[in-house]
């Protein structure tokens, strides 16, 4: 008994310092940064070598980067989730396009970077632009959406499809007017996930859409863009002193943006729970 | 044919199609990653995996010999397994034997919220932050292999320990209970019962980890310190196959042996991937049937 208590005290010290460490992150990188916020930082582009100024460009890239790979993800993620879950179910099919998703899913996302680039970049012409870009991202967002759109449906009672089915809807009225409204807060959950990994990825589009500085907003999809990613890394490893505080504020802006996405995501995760 | 039916039949036209997405582009990335790597295999031959010397930018006598970044890759991979495997177990282990209610709620909340942390974050947090540090201690780079692994583990934490409580939680209680009741204690009940039945669990979810350190890149780009030598310390610096993927290929001619060999990083890193998941997946499916 003596030794059970050692070791739940030992465990219990090893994981509230791996708590505070995580809070210490998380309150650094947000507070040190939010000192440097003002109406310039969020709606200026930036000025004299990153000395003054803001990150509106930045913000604003990684918005259209989000906004298309979402556009792109969402509905290839759930038509694929809705075979894998309600016409492929056991067949062996369906069993090879779950080995490819998972097996997508591992693929490291520097690899993914230099596959856009060779595709989307250098073989159909787009060039580092926000369209290589986010489809890049949206092929990495695709076995995070399309997997949980899949467990969703699936965890779906038997007898809600029978009654559907029973009033006399078909397959895919049951999927679309029954199941997928059923799941919709799960589903929802997915995206804001796949969502909140897109925006923070960095490798990808620094090989295909990215660049460190542009005077100009992009005015088309074809056009490369600055994002809050890319940024803090440009930042951070190429300028002097004077440029820091912002990486520091663009750090601060995105760790929020990306803790909402998610803090949405599990609290919605959390009510389902509670509705079951 | 009624608008009802044309419906019907577009729509399980749609998903039929788009179904095999997944399979087309997993096909296709394949295929590209393998075309542009082949020049770097008939051009530079064995010399990338027997030299240690990078020199991709000398125009007389260009050198491209990855051995040293895949050692630099290996290592970092290793040391930060060393970290995160049994931090990742003994948090996943307190959460499920130990915690209160509470203590469960408020700590898998910070976990999970760390997950979504960018890893440019965790990359820019420990260049900022805790690199300056290490001259404290008189360590002459600030950029090392020990720094970079301090940052994997710290972005890989969440996700090795929510898959190892997980593989835990899957466990059928009776097991637990039936130890508990035979008078054993908590921890030989969750050591030697519970985690010995979640093995196949913990064991794919090291491999997952594994696979996710070896393929991270914007940590190792800003700390490992980007030096293409075989380290000799954890103070040394170093340049895995994923920071020499993203540092060089902006400034590379399109087409060039330099180019190639990039690729050739990327069709390395790939192999390593497919293994360790087909590997995740046999573990998984193998126990299934038991």
């Amino acid at each position: 008994m003596n030794r059970d208590l050692i070791i739940s005290t030992v465990f219990r010290i090893i994981s509230y310092l791996a708590f505070f460490v995580v809070i210490a992150i998380f309150a650094t990188t947000i507070l040190d940064g939010m000192r440097y916020f003002s109406l310039d930082f969020f709606f200026k582009p930036p000025l004299d070598g990153m000395s003054s100024g803001g990150i509106f460009p930045a913000i604003l890239g990684s918005l259209y980067i989000l906004g298309l790979t979402l556009l792109i993800a969402i509905p290839i993620g759930l038509m694929t989730g809705i075979y894998l879950s309600e016409y492929g179910r056991n067949s062996k099919l369906a069993e090879v396009i779950l080995t490819a998703i998972t097996s997508l899913a591992g693929v490291p996302s520097v690899v993914y970077g230099l596959f856009g680039l060779a595709l989307f970049s250098i073989a159909l012409g787009f060039r580092t632009s926000i369209i290589s870009g986010s489809l890049t991202l949206a092929i990495m967002t695709l076995p995070v959406i399309s997997s949980s759109v899949q467990e969703a449906l699936s965890s779906i009672p038997r007898d809600i499809r029978e009654s559907a089915y029973a009033l006399g809807a078909n397959k895919t009225e049951v999927i679309f007017r029954v199941l997928i409204p059923y799941a919709k807060l799960r589903i929802l959950t997915a995206i804001l996930i796949g969502g909140g990994r897109a925006i923070g990825e960095t490798a990808p589009v620094l090989l295909t859409g990215a660049i460190f500085y542009a005077t100009s907003m992009p005015s088309s999809v074809f056009d490369p863009t600055m994002t809050m990613p890319t940024h803090i890394y440009y930042i951070t490893m190429a300028y002097g002193e004077g440029a820091q505080w912002m990486a520091k504020g663009t750090i601060s802006v995105l760790m929020i943006f990306v803790l909402l996405l998610y803090s949405i995501a599990f609290y919605l995760r959390k009510r389902m729970g509670k509705l079951k | 044919m009624t608008a009802r039916t044309l419906k019907y039949s577009i729509n399980s036209t749609l998903i039929n199609t788009i179904a095999f997405s997944g399979i087309v582009i997993l096909v296709i990335l394949t295929v590209f990653i393998i075309k542009e790597a082949t020049p770097a295999l008939t051009n530079v031959g064995a010399e990338l995996f027997t030299s240690v010397y990078w020199y991709p930018t000398n125009s007389y006598d260009p050198e491209f010999g990855l051995l040293a970044m895949l050692i630099g890759s290996l290592y970092i991979t290793g040391l930060t397994s060393l970290f995160v495997l049994p931090l990742g177990y003994i948090i996943a282990f307190f959460l499920f034997e130990y915690a209160s209610p509470t203590e469960v709620r408020v700590i898998k909340s910070a976990i999970d919220l760390l997950s979504g942390v960018p890893s440019v974050i965790i990359g820019a947090f420990m260049l900022v932050y805790v690199a300056p540090l290490t001259f404290k201690f008189g360590i002459y780079t600030p950029e090392n292999i020990l720094i970079a692994s301090l940052g994997l583990t710290i972005l890989s934490l969440p996700y090795t320990a929510s898959l190892m409580q997980e593989a835990m939680q899957s466990v059928d209680r009776s097991l637990k209970e039936g130890a508990l009741a035979l008078g054993s204690t908590r921890f030989t009940a969750g050591f030697k019962v519970v985690s010995r039945a979640a093995i196949s669990g913990i064991l794919n979810a090291v491999i997952l980890t594994v696979n996710r350190i070896i393929g991270e890149t914007m940590v190792v780009l800003m700390v490992a310190g980007g030096a293409a030598i075989i380290p000799r310390s954890l103070f040394d610096p170093a340049k895995p196959l994923t920071a020499t993927i993203a540092s060089e290929m902006g400034e590379v001619a399109q087409g060039s042996v330099h180019y190639s060999v990039l690729f050739f990083c990327g069709l390395i890193l790939l192999i390593f991937s497919f293994l360790l998941t087909i590997t995740a997946r046999v573990i998984i499916t193998k126990n299934k049937h038991v």
